[in-house]
């Protein structure tokens, strides 16, 4: 009697110990969905903020009457949102339990707004050669990542000093057509690497005195 | 990825011992029966090992005195273990002043520790109840008697012996508070481990049947740990040991971090030297539920213990070099950071580790204020006890591996 006794209590225990787990599981579910519903908000509106630069920037070119401080000024802030974005996709994919397939989807979407913008940017400087901005790219590399980490905080450092530069970062291993394109273009092969103002590359770690010689003030 | 697997495991066994002690706690009885009234009262021997005790003996042999148990059916035999002060002298000069003609002091001629204290008195003794008494401690005046009466309650003619609930005598600084919460949390356990019938410890303060350890060819010389090899040898040989609720004890604790570290090492090393000694006990269906889970499962905690001391300073390190690295590159520019807003809280949320975390603080506050009220003890919540739940347990877990590693190498065993 007293064995059975203490049998129930050990099932008892990991009965209540599994219900718990569960309702953690669960919790954890409906917090993904919450998470993947509010990123892809967010990226939705990133969609029509690029649709509107693109009808607003044909209709400037279609019409001549362009404004290049008002473009240069959209498409920079573009740039600059698409960064909150990162990384708050970065900190959502990191504490997540499912929708694992879904949170790739985000990133695909993600990176290919970065190229979008990126184009743009680069359409930009034949329409407003007057252009001060910087935009600078930066692949980095999601394992064995420590030059990466550093390399991005160098890069925060340049952003909060250099109000006009934009960084849109790719992870360089990510398997998409259109990115992988895009890092054979600049030949990317390792982690960090970094392409400013389109033309100038640095590979491996690069010290932010070296990165600011090539930027526009 | 692995990390955050390993701390779900970790949290899972967590929330399942947690809710089992809760389960257990909540169904056992407390044997706190006052005034049972044994008409014979039993010889009992009390056996006080001492080796340089000059400050404390006395207060500790006017406590064994003053039990209120029949003065012609006790016997206090100190064994003075060669201290290298006055203890011999103190015990003396006590016995000849007050005239004791019931205590008996031996000296040694060699330091034999603990064990070898214990076995020459045991050899003499002439009680059938053999009360290992640590030579500084003091007990509640009704102690004795409580302790007693357990052996005579109804089934329990397998018990070989009872232990008492331990407090701490010195409360002065930090480290023995500290402990005092320690030790708290240590008696409660006994007593759920007493409930289900898996109690394996015996301590300071602990009553035998002589003839059971004598048979059973007393302590254990050598063993850094002979209270809880007595322990086992007995539950190993079929007996069990039981708890008294009713009195408890006090005794001193180390009050220097150092003093604190090397008893706890040399407890450490005990434990791994005797469930290696004993190790036919785990999965044993013999044994019943303390060689099916509850011995297997300190082992189990204890390899988690080894695994965690590698797993979270790895994990440590890394974040440690990550955050050097931003200081050195932000500089200042690390304190710039925006507060996120309630939909950002709740949507950084890690759940994977937030439900059973809150899950286990929640079961282990009630434990903790389940085992005050066990004890008699009123809660307080001061620093030591925010130091004992969340920075004691990295510098236990150094000290486990401080033992394994001195187990390992077969490092000298002294007290």
């Amino acid at each position: 009697m007293v064995n059975v006794f203490r049998k129930i209590m050990l099932f008892t225990a990991l009965l209540l110990a599994l219900v718990i787990f569960v309702a953690g599981l669960y919790a954890g579910f409906l917090l993904d969905s919450y998470r993947i519903g509010n990123a892809d908000n967010s990226l939705l509106n990133k969609q029509l903020d690029v649709d509107s630069f693109v009808i607003e920037k044909d209709f400037f070119e279609t019409f001549g009457a362009k404004d290049c401080s008002l473009l240069l000024n959209r498409v920079q802030a573009l740039g600059g949102d698409l960064a909150d974005i990162g990384n708050t996709l970065a900190r959502y994919d990191a504490k997540s339990i499912s929708h694992g397939d879904y949170y790739e989807v985000l990133k695909r979407k993600y990176f290919l707004f970065e190229i979008k913008t990126y184009t743009l940017k680069r359409q930009m400087i034949d329409i407003c050669p007057d252009d001060e901005s910087n935009i600078i790219l930066f692949f980095y590399n999601v394992e064995n990542n420590q030059y990466s980490l550093n390399q991005g905080y160098v890069l925060d450092n340049i952003v909060k000093k250099y109000k006009n530069t934009v960084v849109l970062s790719f992870d360089k291993d990510f398997n998409d057509t259109a990115l992988r394109s895009f890092v054979s273009y600049y030949n990317v092969t390792t982690a960090p690497t970094i392409v400013v103002n389109f033309h100038k590359k640095f590979e491996g770690y690069t010290p932010e005195y070296l990165i600011t010689q090539n930027l526009k003030e | 990825m692995i990390f955050e697997i390993y701390i779900w495991v970790l949290s899972f066994i967590s929330v399942f011992v947690a809710l089992l002690w809760v389960i257990v706690n909540y169904t056992s009885k407390n044997y706190k029966i006052d005034n049972i009234k044994l008409k014979d009262l039993p010889f009992v021997t009390v056996a006080v090992p001492v080796w340089n005790e000059e400050d404390t003996i006395i207060p500790t042999l006017n406590s064994i005195l003053h039990q209120n148990y029949p003065k012609d059916k006790i016997e206090i035999i100190v064994v003075d273990d060669k201290s290298s002060d006055s203890t011999f002298d103190v015990v003396k000069k006590f016995i000849k002043n007050g005239n004791y003609s019931n205590i008996n002091l031996i000296r040694h001629k060699l330091n034999l520790g603990k064990a070898g204290a214990l076995n020459t008195a045991l050899k003499i003794a002439r009680g059938g109840f053999f009360w290992v008494y640590d030579a500084d401690s003091i007990s509640s005046r009704n102690l004795l008697k409580n302790m007693i009466t357990r052996f005579f309650e109804q089934g329990n003619s397998d018990v070989a012996a009872v232990v008492a609930i331990t407090l701490i005598k010195n409360k002065g600084n930090w480290i023995a508070k500290m402990q005092r919460l320690e030790y708290i949390m240590a008696a409660f356990v006994r007593k759920l481990l007493g409930s289900v019938d898996t109690l394996h410890i015996t301590n300071a303060l602990s009553l035998f049947r002589t003839k059971v350890i004598r048979n059973l060819g007393g302590y254990d010389t050598g063993n850094l740990t002979e209270d809880l090899e007595i322990a086992l040898k007995l539950r190993y040989n079929g007996y069990r040991i039981v708890m008294c609720e009713n009195g408890n004890f006090h005794t001193n604790v180390p009050e220097t971090m150092r003093k604190m570290w090397m008893q706890r090492v040399r407890w450490f090393r005990g434990f791994i030297h005797n469930n290696i000694k004993y190790r036919k006990f785990i999965f044993n269906k013999n044994f019943g539920l303390l060689g099916l889970f509850q011995i297997p499962i300190e082992v189990f905690f204890l390899l988690i213990v080894f695994i965690s001391v590698i797993v979270f300073s790895y994990h440590f390190l890394d974040i440690l070099i990550d955050f050097i690295f931003e200081i050195y590159i932000k500089r200042f520019g690390i304190f710039d950071f925006t507060y996120p807003g309630i939909q950002q809280l709740i949507l950084n949320t890690n759940f994977k580790l937030l439900f059973p975390s809150t899950v286990v603080l929640i079961l282990g506050l009630y434990l903790y204020l389940s085992a005050h009220d066990y004890v008699g003890e009123k809660w307080r919540f001061y620093i030591p006890s925010l130091l004992y739940l969340f920075v004691y347990p990295i510098f236990r877990s150094m000290q486990w591996v401080h033992a394994l590693v001195l187990e390992l190498f077969r490092a000298e065993r002294k007290w």
